[in-house]
């Protein structure tokens, strides 16, 4: 029986076909605006701010969107941060370790 | 990750350029989440973690560069691109090979793995029923579906309130074949293994005890041989077993769940391994879960439930039987459903204390409903929920993942246990003002409608209890 030689079957599940987000335009370089963080459940996430604002003196803020991640797939990033975002005028987000 | 991915994903679509971090060893599983997040091409900049020699401010100050480069750097072609992304799909047959080979073949190369412990590629680690095509189709005949109706794995957010939605990942019939030939599974369970997948969730990420467990109730149960009474729960009973292991496996392959990237548990639950067993509700007074989901006493559904820990709590703490159990509670003066305060005690204890399952066998429920009044599942419910409080002082030191908004008396909006017991306090028309350490609040603590009774056991008065929440309960004839 060992000696047998067997095809077995796949058990994967595949990726469906989907419309691809295409990314924003990048800034080129980083203005005179506000950064928004999202995310601070790990440890680097505490000296991010400080180590951005170290690095990229010329930002009128850095600001911290949430603490905790509010990610959902049902509802997308909070209300709460939407309106940050819009409010603020945020020119671009980095999104913390999650997990 | 998840997060990361999903989060950049709105970023972009709100027209804000984003990039996110994730430790270096979760790397694998960006490409595959940016598949299902339809953002292919995001730019998310590994880091290393912690580690003696390298601090968490270290690491910050050297992920500031590839920061900037990614919120900066101009787009490639492949960046820009938009429109339709079609992905392959795996070959049909994976591996030709000797039986030995063919099992090599589905634990993979083990010695790939530096920073996380190994595991298995295409199986729970035990050997596998090669799953060959002709295997497969007699598995098949197990179900009048066709082997090539597809489905969408459903996302984890269906959990509550239960509303399938496509994650990104899709599956046929075929493929579940395949996985119930793995697992040890006959043609006539073929059609249970349709409603594991039907209800399972896709991958998502974790660092809590996560764990499916699976219920069948009705004929088919005593049909396919499988265990309701006493240790049905242990091993041995090979229907249990192999319909366990189908759904082990199936979280594995279809779902894709990834040991030690989207489970991240410190130690991992033994759930995980698969557990799904029989419901035994025959004597029962109370509805069994075909009849409290919309389906007649004898319709043979599955029910799946999320679940972390579980612990069995004794009657048996009141004398080892129910008859010194009702003396001693009469003798006390305690009031007859006080017989489940152990299991109250441990829910308050339990640190995450919004939604239960009570495992409990029919001689015990028959008792019940004589002994306590408890007629139906609603009334022990409601007794409960009634009789099992904490302080809002308790609860937030007993609770286990505090919010960072507990003195600021959330709106409660969400999901989240600590939010849900500010509902609760504000449906009793108490202000923030008015809440103290000693105002109440009670368990579960998403309501009386959050605990559950599964008819299950037989013998020995002790039921379990288990943190966890039913999911959905769905009809396995229509597989069949």
């Amino acid at each position: 029986m060992n000696e047998k030689v067997l095809r077995v079957l796949n058990p994967m599940s595949w990726f469906a076909p989907f419309d691809a987000i295409p990314l924003n335009p990048r800034l080129g370089k980083l203005q005179d605006k506000v950064i928004g963080i999202v995310g601070q459940n790990h440890e680097p996430m505490l000296y991010l701010k400080d180590s951005l604002r170290a690095a990229l003196p010329q930002l009128k803020d850095i600001v911290i969107l949430d603490k905790k991640d509010k990610y959902s797939e049902r509802t997308g990033i909070s209300k709460e941060i939407q309106q940050k975002v819009r409010s603020l005028g945020i020119q671009a987000a980095i999104q913390g370790i999650a997990h | 990750m998840e997060s990361t991915v999903g989060t950049i994903s709105n970023f972009e679509k709100m027209g804000i350029p984003g990039v996110g971090i994730s430790y270096v060893d979760m790397m694998g599983q960006i490409g595959d989440e940016a598949i299902i997040r339809k953002v292919p091409q995001c730019r998310v900049i590994p880091v290393p973690r912690p580690r003696p020699g390298l601090t968490a401010e270290q690491i910050a100050k050297d992920m500031v560069p590839n920061l900037i480069t990614g919120l900066t750097s101009p787009l490639t072609d492949e960046e820009r691109f938009k429109g339709e992304v079609v992905p392959s799909r795996p070959d049909r047959i994976a591996f030709e090979g000797t039986y030995d080979e063919v099992q090599d073949f589905f634990i993979g190369d083990l010695t790939s793995f530096v920073d996380v412990e190994p595991h298995a590629k295409w199986t729970d680690g035990l050997p596998i029923i090669p799953p060959t095509p002709q295997k497969v189709a007699e598995m098949l005949t197990g179900t009048s579906h066709s082997h090539d109706e597809e489905f969408d794995v459903i996302n984890f957010e269906a959990d509550v309130g239960y509303r399938p939605m496509p994650l990104g990942l899709r599956y046929d019939i075929e493929k579940v074949a395949v996985n119930a030939v793995m697992a040890g599974c006959t043609p006539e369970m073929m059609p249970v293994c349709l409603a594991i997948a039907e209800t399972h969730p896709g991958r998502y990420i974790t660092t809590t005890a996560s764990a499916d467990f699976g219920v069948v109730t009705g004929p088919i149960a005593r049909e396919l041989g499988m265990a309701s009474k006493r240790n049905a729960m242990m091993t041995g009973n090979v229907a249990n077993a192999v319909l366990g292991r189908f759904m082990t496996l199936f979280r594995h392959n279809i779902a894709q769940f990834v040991p030690d990237v989207s489970m991240q548990h410190p130690q991992g639950n033994p759930l995980n391994r698969g557990l799904v067993f029989a419901e035994n509700y025959e004597g029962s007074p109370w509805t069994n879960l075909s009849e409290e989901y919309g389906f007649g006493r004898g319709e043979n559904t599955y029910t799946r439930f999320h679940s972390k820990g579980m612990w069995d709590f004794g009657v048996t703490m009141y004398g080892g039987h129910w008859d010194s159990a009702y003396s001693f509670v009469a003798k006390h003066g305690y009031r007859h459903g006080d017989v489940l305060n152990p299991a109250m005690t441990l829910m308050k204890a339990s640190g995450m204390p919004k939604y239960f399952i009570i495992l409990i066998n029919p001689e015990d429920i028959a008792r019940m409903a004589d002994k306590s009044g408890f007629k139906t599942k609603e009334d022990a419910r409601n007794w409960i929920y009634e009789n099992c409080t904490l302080s809002y002082g308790e609860y937030k030191r007993n609770f286990a993942w505090p919010p960072s908004d507990w003195e600021g008396f959330p709106d409660g909006t969400g999901g989240h246990p600590g939010h849900q017991a500010v509902n609760q306090l504000k449906d009793l028309g108490i202000t923030a003002e008015q809440v103290t350490d000693n105002t109440i609040v009670h368990l579960p603590a998403w309501g009386p409608d959050w605990l559950w009774f599964v008819h299950l056991g037989s013998g020995t008065p002790i039921p379990t209890l288990i943190r966890g929440n039913h999911c959905v309960t769905v009809s396995i004839d229509k597989w069949r």
